[in-house]
Parts: structure tokens; sequence; C-alpha cells
């Protein structure tokens, strides 16, 4: 290593790497934030050596998104922190209504063409970057009161592929078009119970959704929020549904003709 | 819930009638061993009707509508994930603007007339000139669409004008494998990718064009396995930012950098001696220029890699010496795996030929071919440009299998299995696509000669390149007849004289062969709207209604109907459409097809095979126990039935018939038009992500056409500063060939380096086409869409 370069980013190296790598929205709001904060009584104290992951000097916005620069990580770790810090705790109680649960489910029709379609995305994202969208979205958080969730599914190499923003990038315009009448079965509902008092089975395909508390943990939309967050092992008592699983098919199709090795 | 005695009875009626419904279309469509009921929504299987990946997807109908879409677990290719363009496939079919009658052109006006008038007009054009009548086919036709109009065009009006959209996007990939291994479509399959240690990318970018198989690949490093990306380009994209190594090249400068490469191996000596001395011969251009070029021997063909040096190669393509020495290092390994992948990059080239061989020559100079992992593999863009296309021969000079027009013992197999007279099929090649085009937008009087060309399940009036050439003037020609059978509206249909509602994928039977050698089957699940009809309907009522009106070429040898069709002795009358779906003439169609595929060994199973899978892989071979085996890797001894015992790897298609490959010298070449004082930059042309070709399905999407709805310039930051442009300014882009009005988008989808320009082809509205050139490949006449220079006006 030659004298010019920086000095190597300390400790907490995959972390801080991996919240280096962090969208550009999520990035500005955390931005705001840490300004607060440092503006504050409790933000910086003048004359104590900083400690920790705290921030020594300004950054330019072109700053923020060096993604080695000791400083502009340090300043996304207490941006993210502060956001994890805002999840309710799982022991908290949940109240819920049937009108909460119509409005999330609504909510949630709004951002997918059919159940089982990959939700749009409703915020813009860097459109070149690599996919940094599990910074934000691997655990979970509450950003200005808006919810990044958790992803449902196991964390595939390229989100893009399949989840695409919902508005187009700025400067590029929709033309009218004839417009398509695809209309879609409707999205599941509660699950049947055997008897009043039995857990609800899953009323929708398992495939690609082995994170429940995605939808329904302590970040989910209310309306849909589990009223026992604490308990994590949720197909123990919510049994899954084998034909919505395609698990039909695999005891019925053998695949044929397949050649060695 | 399933509702279970409906799946019980389903199962128990699939085990006891496949056998009986093998030419029952009905019946065997009810009776998929697949279709599953829950919720009073059946699900069935079905390729996807995009790309040329080959995913599988399960299909949910209700009330006779398509109402979801997943990811199909049983499929191999994809394993139960899709890309976005998967997901939103169902809603290709429910656009408000679909094609629902017969229109025929009235002046300004359309008219609508019936199927039985539009099928005389038809007629009446092959009537009229039988030479001048061509047909437009396209990678999309099912293969049993292919095949009837394959029929139709040499064995019926026995002129040979049959082209299909394929020859613009992956016929020097044919070439190149053509004059590598005497013998069409990849060794490798898909299975690579789950083994390779590095994958090298020529000019491709699997992030947004193939999501599904570089996903497959990228995956693997969220399970901790190490997957080392190379990435070579002419621009950054999102592949680029998975990638460990990106290769920033000048355009049209690849030749130089494989050859540079093997010149390092050979200056080293790390290439695999071993493997060149068993299974190579090389290979040089000859006088005149021929596909199969002349032999050279080892020396000649290490002489004429001397100038490509490191030094002499890093000037050319811009790509550093320890870059190029990087690539000659992991080339020069035998203990890791590499697979290389391309697509248009390599294909739309006019040294597409040329660059494609040169690839596959540093595969087999290196070893790096036949075990998996191992592999020189080019991708398709359509669902079915290898199993319609390539295998069965819809080109101007194929014919099913793998024969050709120009070599009389094919075309005397053909009569005999077509049971056609002999010398009925022409021994003249047809046009080629640009030739055939150029030939309807001329005059007759001035040679001319194509007269009426019908056109399916494509859009040349977005995707020919220099349409102002090639498509336009042909439309203000008063004996030029344009017959189109397309789904929706398009920049070809505003054109056209006589429009034809056709039905499409899962609304019909359909075949595709994807990329990997697979063979992959669907029933039709809904009904087409309005008056809509499947493609191979329209083929086959056209043949009919010429074989009523006396049309020799309609008549076998015996004075039958060419496509005549039989069950339990009876002829059946399938061109009533009322009665086409009586019986499945799909499976009719492929069992006749499939008698042409033995000859090079690209055996297809029974229709019923493809009914059970997912898809089979070709070679298919039957076992003792009479059952079907695929073949994943081709020419290796291991799992190829065909591979003489004892050779490892057999290259039994050899041109030089001695179970070698070619390993080609070939120099590169100045491309035909590169960045001058009047026209500063290079202008390269292609896909994104959310888009499928010229847009015609995904632009009615409305996730898609709201994540990405127009059509954009992407340009160097750098460039436009010193343009004085900013973000969102609408700028003119202007070629020899025309000019168009874009927005400027900066840092956009993809980052062009300096002095080059990207636009995406989708957008209707903004046809990129009418710019692009028309120079194309001396070997495969493909044409090449990624340069040609540019300059930019403020406007």
């Amino acid at each position: 290593m030659t004298e010019s370069l920086p000095p190597p980013v300390p400790v907490q190296t995959a972390r801080l790497a991996k919240i280096g790598l962090v969208c550009v929205a999520a990035a500005t709001v955390g931005f705001f934030s840490v300004l607060r904060d440092r503006e504050s009584a409790q933000g910086f104290s003048e004359g104590t050596e900083a400690t920790g992951p705290e921030v020594s000097r300004a950054l330019s916005y072109a700053g923020l998104r060096d993604r080695s620069d000791p400083d502009s990580i340090a300043l996304h770790q207490l941006a993210f922190d502060r956001f994890l810090s805002a999840l309710p705790a799982s022991m908290a109680p949940v109240s819920r209504s049937p009108e909460d649960r119509d409005a999330a489910l609504q909510q949630r029709a709004s951002r997918r063409a059919f159940n089982g379609a990959p939700p749009v995305i409703p915020h813009v994202v860097d459109q070149q970057a690599e996919p940094n969208c599990l910074v934000c979205h691997q655990t979970g958080m509450v950003i200005d009161g808006k919810t990044a969730p958790a992803v449902s599914h196991p964390p595939f190499a390229s989100c893009l592929q399949c989840h695409v923003v919902a508005s187009a990038p700025s400067g590029l315009t929709a033309s009218e078009f004839a417009g398509n009448s695809f209309s879609s079965v409707g999205f599941a509902h509660q699950g049947g119970r055997a008897w009043s008092g039995a857990p609800p089975v899953v009323p929708h395909s398992s495939w690609m959704r082995n994170e429940c508390g995605s939808c329904h943990g302590v970040s989910g939309r209310l309306g849909i929020r589990t009223t026992h967050p604490s308990r994590q092992s949720c197909v123990q008592c919510h049994a899954l549904s084998a034909d919505l699983d395609q698990r039909e098919l695999a005891a019925g199709a053998q695949v044929v003709g397949r050649g060695a090795p | 819930m399933l509702d279970r005695r409906a799946f019980l009875r389903n199962s128990a009626m699939a085990a006891a009638t496949l056998a009986a419904s093998r030419l029952a279309g009905e019946s065997a469509r009810s009776t998929s061993p697949h279709l599953r009921v829950i919720d009073g929504v059946k699900w069935d299987k079905a390729p996807c009707r995009f790309c040329g990946t080959g995913c599988h997807v399960q299909v949910g109908v209700k009330d006779g509508k398509v109402v979801a879409v997943a990811g199909d677990q049983q499929a191999e290719v994809n394993k139960g994930l899709l890309c976005v363009k998967g997901y939103h496939v169902a809603l290709a079919l429910y656009g408000k603007d679909r094609l629902t009658t017969p229109l025929l052109k009235d002046g300004d006006q359309y008219k609508k007339i019936s199927w039985e008038r539009a099928i005389e007009i038809i007629t009446a054009r092959v009537l009229k000139a039988p030479k001048g009548f061509a047909i437009y086919g396209s990678g999309q036709w099912t293969i049993p669409e292919g095949y009837a109009a394959q029929k139709l065009s040499k064995g019926g009006i026995a002129n040979n004008q049959i082209d299909p959209n394929a020859r613009l996007c992956m016929a020097s990939a044919v070439t190149g494998f053509l004059c590598t291994y005497g013998v069409d479509e990849p060794a490798g399959c898909y299975d690579d990718l789950d083994t390779c240690d590095v994958c090298v990318l020529w000019g491709n970018n699997p992030a947004e064009m193939h999501p599904v198989l570089f996903s497959r690949m990228m995956d693997r490093r969220s399970r901790g396995e190490r997957v080392t990306l190379i990435d070579i380009g002419t621009r950054r994209t999102r592949t680029t930012q998975f990638a460990d190594h990106y290769l920033e090249m000048t355009p049209h400068t690849d030749l130089a950098i494989a050859n540079g490469v093997m010149h390092l191996l050979l200056k080293r000596g790390t290439y695999d001696k071993d493997f060149v001395e068993r299974h190579c011969n090389f290979r040089a251009d000859s006088e005149p220029q021929e596909l199969l070029g002349k032999a050279i021997d080892f020396e000649a063909f290490r002489r004429g890699l001397d100038k490509y040096t490191p030094e002499y190669v890093s000037k050319v393509s811009g790509i550093s010496t320890t870059n190029l020495e990087l690539l000659a290092d992991l080339f020069g390994r035998r203990d890791l795996k590499i697979t290389s992948l391309w697509c248009m990059g390599m294909n739309q080239h006019t040294q597409g030929t040329a660059i494609n061989s040169l690839v596959h020559g540093l595969h087999l100079l290196s070893g790096h071919f036949g075990t998996p992992g191992n592999a020189p593999t080019s991708l398709t863009g359509q669902p079915s440009a290898c199993g319609t296309v390539r295998e069965v021969g819809t080109l101007a000079h194929a014919l099913p299998g793998g024969r050709v027009v120009t070599n009389p013992e094919h075309r005397q197999q053909v009569e005999e299995l077509w049971n056609l007279p002999t010398g009925r099929i022409n021994s003249t090649p047809g046009y080629h696509a640009v030739k055939m085009w150029e030939s309807f937008s001329t005059p007759s009087e001035q040679g001319g000669d194509i007269h009426t060309i019908w056109v399916q399940a494509t859009n040349p009036g977005q995707t020919l390149p220099n349409t102002h050439k090639l498509f336009y003037p042909s439309r203000k020609l008063q004996d030029k007849f344009l017959i189109v059978s397309d789904v929706y509206p398009t920049e070809t249909t505003r054109h056209a004289d006589l429009i034809l509602p056709s039905a499409m994928w899962v609304e019909k039977n359909g075949m595709f062969g994807n990329s990997e050698r697979r063979t992959q089957q669907w029933f039709k699940m809904v009904e087409p709207p309005g008056e809509a009809r499947d493609d191979a309907w329209q083929l086959l009522a056209v043949a009919r209604k010429l074989y009523d009106l006396g049309f020799e070429g309609a008549r076998d040898k015996d004075g039958r109907f060419i496509f005549h069709m039989e069950v339990a002795g009876k002829e059946i009358q399938y061109w009533d459409f009322k009665r086409y779906y009586d019986h499945n003439v799909d499976e009719y169609l492929f069992e006749e097809y499939r008698k042409f595929t033995r000859l090079k060994h690209k055996d297809l199973a029974p229709y019923a095979e493809y009914v059970k899978t997912r898809g089979l892989r070709w070679p298919v071979v039957q076992q003792k126990d009479g059952s079907w085996r695929e073949t994943r890797f081709r020419f290796s001894e291991f799992d190829d039935n065909y591979v003489r015992k004892g050779q490892g790897v057999d290259f039994y298609h050899s041109t030089t018939k001695d179970g070698r490959a070619q390993v080609w010298l070939r120099h590169d070449q100045p491309p035909p038009e590169a960045p001058d004082e009047q026209y500063p930059f290079w202008l390269c042309t292609g896909r994104v992500l959310e888009h499928w070709h010229s847009g015609t399905m995904t632009m009615r999407i409305p996730q898609l056409r709201s994540a990405m709805p127009q059509a954009y310039v992407e340009m160097n930051r750098v460039d436009a500063r010193r343009l004085g442009l900013v973000n969102g300014q609408k700028v003119r882009v202007e070629t020899r060939r025309g000019a168009l009005d874009l927005p400027l988008w900066l840092n956009g989808r993809g980052d062009p380096p300096q002095g080059s320009l990207f636009v995406p082809f989708f957008d209707e509205t903004l046809l990129i086409n009418k710019l692009t050139l028309d120079a194309h490949d001396p070997f495969s006449k493909q044409p090449d869409y990624k340069k040609c220079s540019a300059r930019v006006v403020v406007v």
C-alpha cells in the first residue's frame, strides 16, 4: 500500500462496507437526519474525543456517495442505527381492526399486478447501481414514518430483475396507450381455521416467502401484522398449502429423460 | 382449496388417455398431466412468451381468462424464478387494442373483411406470380408454425422465398457454429452456469436481457461460491456492476482482443496442447471468401497471430495489456472452468461470423470445452430462434433438420419425406431478410421481383435496420402488397395492405426451442379474442385454398394435399377453423417434422414426451428400456450418445470429416462506418430489461410501461458538459440515414464512455432504426445494429 492511498477502513469493515452501499433516497434522508442530530445538544459535544462511528468532518453530497470514505460510512452507520431503533419492539402489544386489514391488503394490491407478482418499487432507485437494496430491505426498517419491509424471500443477487420502479425515472414520460384489461383473482384473505380457536392456515403460496416477518412482523402493515411477533417459528402452528406451493407437482410429475451425470 | 376429486380425475384421465389422445387436440388439452385446480383456478405449464432463456411459467386460468402466473418450480431452466417480464407475461394477452378481425386497406381506411375473403386475397397474390411471394417469419413462430411455413414455401410455392427476423439476431451465431463444428447450436447448456469458475461476457448484458440466467449464476455468490465475472463491453451496464473486471473496448475491436489472448496462449505455451492435437484443425479465409475457408497448419496459425501482441491489441482495442494478460492467465489455466456468453454484441456485427468463430477457437485452443462449466455458449433473443428458425430451417437457403437447398441429396431426402415429385424443391436459395425487403422496396420494373411479403409474428417496420431504405419505399409502390399477421397494431400493420388477427401464446397449442437445445410444449388454455386465429391455421388454410384452386404446388406426387392429415384412415378437415382443435394439428406437424431431425443428430422425442416434461435437450435418444434421454453436454463422451467410444470429445459433424473442430485465424477489418468529424459519435442500439424487442407486447403491460415509458439517448457526462447539454434535455440524434429527437438520460440505465451513444429500440413512437446501418456480415447476412456514426444536435 502506498502513502497516497486513504487510510484503511477500520474494524467493522464488512458491515460498514455494506452500509456504504446505500441507495440515494435513503442516503439523502439519512444525511439530513444526522445533520439535525449534530445541531442538537446530544449530537456532538465539543472537546470530546470522537469514539466509535462518530463524524468528524462535514461531507459534500459527492462525498456521501464515496463508498470507501470512512466518514461517509460512519455517517450512514449512524443514520441506519436510528432507523433500526425506530422499529417497534417485538414484545409490544398489537391491536388491529378489520378496517386495518382491508387497508393493508388494499395497499398491498396496489403495488402488484396479481397475487404472486413481484411488487413494484414505490421510490426512486439508482438505475445503474449494483443492487444495494438489502441495506434497507435485509432487516427492514422505518424511515421517516415509511416502512422498508424486509425481503420475504432469500436474498437473490439481482433485485431489479423482478422489481421495477412504479413510476418512470425523471425525464422520461409515458404517452397514452389503449390500456390493459387483465384482471387477477382476488388477493388472499384470512386463512381458514378448523374451529374458532385454531390457528389459521396460510392462505397464500409460501414459495419464495420464507420470511413471514416481512409482511407479518413488527415492521409489517398493521392490518396484517401478527399479534404475537415474539414467536419466531410461524409454520409450527400455521400450516402451509401443498396445493398453492406446487408440491402436488413434485409428487405427481417426474422429471424424465434426465441425462448423466 | 384444491378440488381433490377434480385433481384425481384429471390425473387418472391423463394416465389413461394420454396415449389414446395422441392426435386429439381437445381431449389432450384437458388432460395435461400437469393440470391442477385450486380455488377454481386451473394451473398448467407453458414456456414464457418472451426471450430465448426458455423459463417455464405456471399459468392460472379462471373463467376463460389468464388471471395469474407463477414461476414453475419443476422447470430446470428457472427453478421457480422469473424476471419482471415473465411475471407479467399474462398481461400481454389483454392489451385493449388487440386485433380481432381481418382488415383490408381501402384508400386511407381499413375495412373489416371475412377470413374467407382474406384467404382468397392471399392465394390470389400467390397465384399472380408464385416466384415473387415471400414469407417473412420469426423466431417467435412456434415449431409447428415454422414447419408449416417452411413446407408451404419450399415444398409448395417452391421459391425458397422465406426468411425470418432471426436473420437480424442470431444468423452469425449459426455461421460461427457451422464453420467451427460443422453443425449448428451450442455444445454446452445452462448447467455450465452452475459450475463455471469464470464467466466471460462478450458484449453481453444478461442482467437485463437474460435475467434469469444471470441470476442463476450470480445467486451462487449468495451461497458463498466464487464466480469471477469478466465483462468485455463498450458501455457500462447493470451487468457491469456485478463484474469483477470490466474491460472497456473500442467498438468493433473484439476480434483483436480474441486474437491477442490466443497469441499470448501460444507465446507462453499455456494453450492445451493435448486437446489441440487430438481434436482441432486450423482454418483461414479462402479466396474467394467461403464459409468453410481453407485448411492451414498450426505454424501458419501461429504466424498469423504474430501481430496481435499485447501492445498492438491494447492500442487497437483500448484494453490495457494487464487486462489482456489477465484473460490469457485465466484461459491458460486448466484448473479453472470457463464459460463464455454472448448474444447481439457479437452477432450484430459486420464480422459476426469471424468473431463467433474466434471465441469458439479460444475455448478450443485452451481446452475449455466439453466438460461441465467449460463452454462457449451463444444466447438467443427469441423464444424459438433455435427451435423454429435454426432447427426447422425457416431460412432462405435451408431445409428442415440442418439441410440446405443447394445440396441435391438433401433436396432428395426432403422430397421423399414430403412425398413430392422429384425436382419440386428449388435449388436456388431465396433472399435473406435484408435482400428480401430491399427487393420489396425496389420497383418491379427495376428488378424488385418480390411483389408480396406475408409477415407473421414480427414487426419489421420497427426492427429492420435503415427502414428509410428497406421498409418505407415499398409502401409507395402500387404493385407491392404487404400482409401482416399480428396480435396488436404495430409500425408494420400501420403500413400493411392486409392485417390478420393472430392468436398468441396460450391462446393456441405451441412448441418452442430455447437457447440450450431444449424443446418445450404447451397446450391452448384460453380462447383468442374476437376472430383472431392461429398463425399455423392461417398458413394451412392458404395452402388448402391453393389446393382447391388446383395449384400444382399444393399437391404431393400422388395428387394429395401436401398437408394431408388423417386420423384412423380418415382425412381430417382442420382447415375449417371450427374444427381446427378437433385434433391436435401441432402434434401432427411435429411428428412429421421429427423425422427430419436425425440427420444432424438433433433427435427429437415423440410429442408425448414433451407433454410430460418442462422440455428436453436434444439429441433426445431412446434407451433400451424405451425411455427417452436428453443430452446436456454435446460432443462429450460421458453424456453424448453419438460420440465414438474412447474419443473423449468427438466433433461428429466435423467439416473436415475427421472428428475435429476448426480453430480459425481471422483478421480484424475496419467497420463500415466509424466516427469522423461530421458524425463524431458511435451509436449503439439495444434492449432494456422491461421491454422485449419492439415493445408490441411489453409496452401494453402497465407495470413495464410505467417503469420504462419511452426511448432515450444515453451519453457520457463529459460529452454532455462539453456540448452544454443537461439531463432530460431533448436532443436530435442524426446519422447519414435519418434523425430522431430523444430526451437525454445521463447516468441512466447504462453509462456509455466518451464518444458513444446508446438508444433502445423498443419505442414505436421513437424509431431508432430509421438511423441504423444495413451493412451486414458477408456470410450470415446479419446487419450491424451496434455501431454506426452519429452526431448530436441541440433542438
